[in-house]
């Protein structure tokens, strides 16, 4: 066979190397690696932000009984409120009982209210996805479904979110499955918009080559359509990692007992800024690390992507 | 109604005579004389689209065409004059406005596996490595995973890419994109394959590398046909039995290329083969080049 010869094309370097597929980890690690690399301005914004948040709290000053903008000392100082949100147990008594707040109980408060939080979160986000992507998919497959699905959807789009806080708290009260659904809402809608995107931006080619390869519908929605629509939800799937995150603390104001949406009720009743502030750096650290681990997650899912 | 049979002569009326079925000393089959039924045929097909001015815009007009089995027949005109949507109407892309579509004496309905479509946009399926790209047909199809791990191995071997079976499609350069393609569609066993300029923006010598690869492929199908559109018709010279010429929505020419195979470059620059050239080129004008 007279093509054997490879030379006739010119191999990319990566896979003149390896054509595992390794090569291409590689490729997408190294750009990984300049993505990650900190720009000077980026660390002269990072200081400046923090030197005006000082700024703000020595010349804002005290207002009528409570700090306005904490200083960073009274936001770490504010460590130990956390021992008030901790219910008692593993060597750490509730200061509910008449105990002492200790940094154990601290630790063990802010331990307990982000893992609650955070499991809310990544149900919620999970639920949403599965819904908004499913129901986008379905609508754009099916007529019937596009009949009957479209309009809802999209009027579900265009309700304001935070204010259908209080019809949740109506529907649910303050159950586990009312901030559940209520993050899944903000989480599907989104996605749903965007993978009726995705799919419409599919190349037709790809359906009519799948079927004429002799692929089924069917077959050629969920091996071709979907794949070649994920990268487009790609960029849908991290907004919403961050979007999950404050739905499940607006969710958390619907009178749950435990979360960081709970603390931070709690800290604005007692106009406590600082565990206000502490907090939000929290939510920010933990938003900040499941954004990562999506996106890395992601990345890997369309490692083949050009 | 143009009637244009797989003997390269154009009439009136019915089908026309069935090819010759012969096989050239290299094994590449020749138009082949066979009573079964044709590989593609059509019977006066007329498609008409409806702009989005409401105006109407006729693509192929009153089209007849049989295509014999084993036939490679090229298809060139110039752009925007219905090739494309000729094709598209083959594979049941899209559904005549009139006439009739049959292949292998079926009447077309929608796409199907009977025939294979190498398009002039990359379709390889970048999620899928470039083994499973090739086996994907084979799978839709049902067919057992150790076949088809043979299968693939072997259309692997017959375009060159043994060692690039766990390759992404984008680690890949476009000649070797398009050798996937190619063996994407014939590892998949089609009836007939219809091909839409599948080496446009390669140059001369990956062009002539490929062309090789397609004739080993079409050798080893055997009572395969081809329809191919190009636009170069020293390529339409090169590989076709036969070349036909599409203007504005009718095959107003169809040329038997009589040379023998292996075709080499001074045989498509010969005599006989520039008297087609001409033949096929005036119809698109007498142009004023320089």
């Amino acid at each position: 066979m007279s093509s054997k010869d490879n030379s006739i094309d010119s191999v990319p370097e990566e896979s003149s190397q390896d054509s595992s597929g390794d090569a291409l980890q590689d490729e997408g690690s190294s750009s990984g690696r300049k993505a990650r690399r900190i720009h000077p301005l980026a660390i002269l914004s990072f200081v400046a932000i923090i030197a005006a948040w000082q700024a703000a709290s020595i010349f804002l000053g005290e207002t009528v009984g409570y700090k306005r903008v904490p200083g960073f000392e009274d936001v770490f100082r504010s460590f130990i409120e956390y021992a008030g949100y901790w219910q008692g147990g593993l060597g750490a008594e509730s200061t509910r009982t008449g105990a002492e707040p200790t940094n154990w109980g601290a630790t063990l408060g802010l331990g307990h209210n982000t893992f609650v939080t955070m499991l809310r979160t990544i149900a919620g986000y999970t639920i949403g996805v599965v819904t908004g992507v499913g129901l986008g998919f379905l609508i754009a497959w099916s007529k019937v479904a596009r009949g009957l699905l479209t309009f809802p959807a999209h009027l579900a789009r265009m309700m304001p979110l935070l204010a259908m806080i209080p019809l949740f708290a109506l529907w649910f009260g303050d159950s586990q499955l009312g901030v559940l659904t209520f993050i899944a809402f903000a989480v599907g809608i989104l996605l749903f918009a965007i993978t009726i995107n995705a799919i419409g931006n599919v190349p037709l080619h790809y359906w009519q080559y799948a079927r004429s390869l002799g692929a089924s519908p069917l077959r050629t929605y969920a091996r071709v359509v979907f794949p070649a629509a994920f990268p487009q939800l790609r960029g849908g799937l991290l907004l919403a990692v961050a979007f999950s995150w404050s739905a499940a603390l607006a969710a958390e104001f619907l009178g749950q007992q435990v979360g960081l949406g709970h603390v931070l009720q709690s800290a604005l009743y007692y106009a406590s800024t600082d565990v206000v502030a502490l907090t939000g750096l929290v939510v920010i650290l933990f938003a900040a690390v499941t954004y990562l681990v999506a996106n890395k997650t992601l990345a890997w899912l369309t490692r083949w992507a050009e | 109604m143009q009637d244009v049979d797989g003997s390269g002569a154009m009439s009136q009326g019915g089908s026309g005579e069935h090819a010759r079925r012969t096989r050239s000393t290299d094994g590449h089959p020749t138009a082949p004389r066979d009573p079964s039924p044709p590989a593609i045929e059509l019977r006066s097909v007329t498609k008409t689209f409806v702009l989005e001015s409401g105006e109407d815009l006729t693509a192929v007009r009153d089209a007849s065409l049989t295509v014999a089995r084993g036939e490679f027949v090229c298809v060139v005109g110039p752009s925007g004059h219905g090739k494309s949507t000729l094709l598209n109407l083959i594979a049941g892309f899209i559904e005549p406005s009139s006439g009739e579509i049959f292949v292998n004496g079926a009447p077309v309905e929608g796409p199907g596996p009977d025939r294979g479509v190498v398009f002039q946009r990359d379709t390889l399926f970048l999620w899928r490595r470039v083994a499973a790209n090739i086996s994907f047909g084979l799978e839709a199809r049902g067919v057992p995973k150790q076949e088809r791990k043979a299968t693939v191995e072997r259309y692997l071997k017959t375009v060159g890419l043994e060692g690039f079976a766990g390759a992404w499609p984008r680690q890949l350069s476009g000649g070797m994109r398009r050798r996937v393609a190619i063996a994407a569609v014939f590892a998949n066993e089609p009836d007939v394959f219809l091909m839409d300029e599948p080496f446009v923006g390669l140059d001369y010598l990956r062009r002539a590398q490929l062309h090789r690869v397609l004739l080993d492929l079409w050798a080893e199908g055997g009572h395969r046909a081809v329809f191919m559109i190009t636009h170069d018709v020293d390529e339409a010279l090169a590989l076709g039995d036969r070349i036909l010429v599409v203007k504005e929505g009718r095959i107003v020419e169809s040329v038997r290329v009589d040379l023998p195979r292996p075709r080499s470059t001074y045989m498509i620059t010969g005599e006989e083969a520039s008297a087609i050239r001409r033949s096929v080129v005036l119809h698109f004008g007498d142009l004023e080049i320089a």
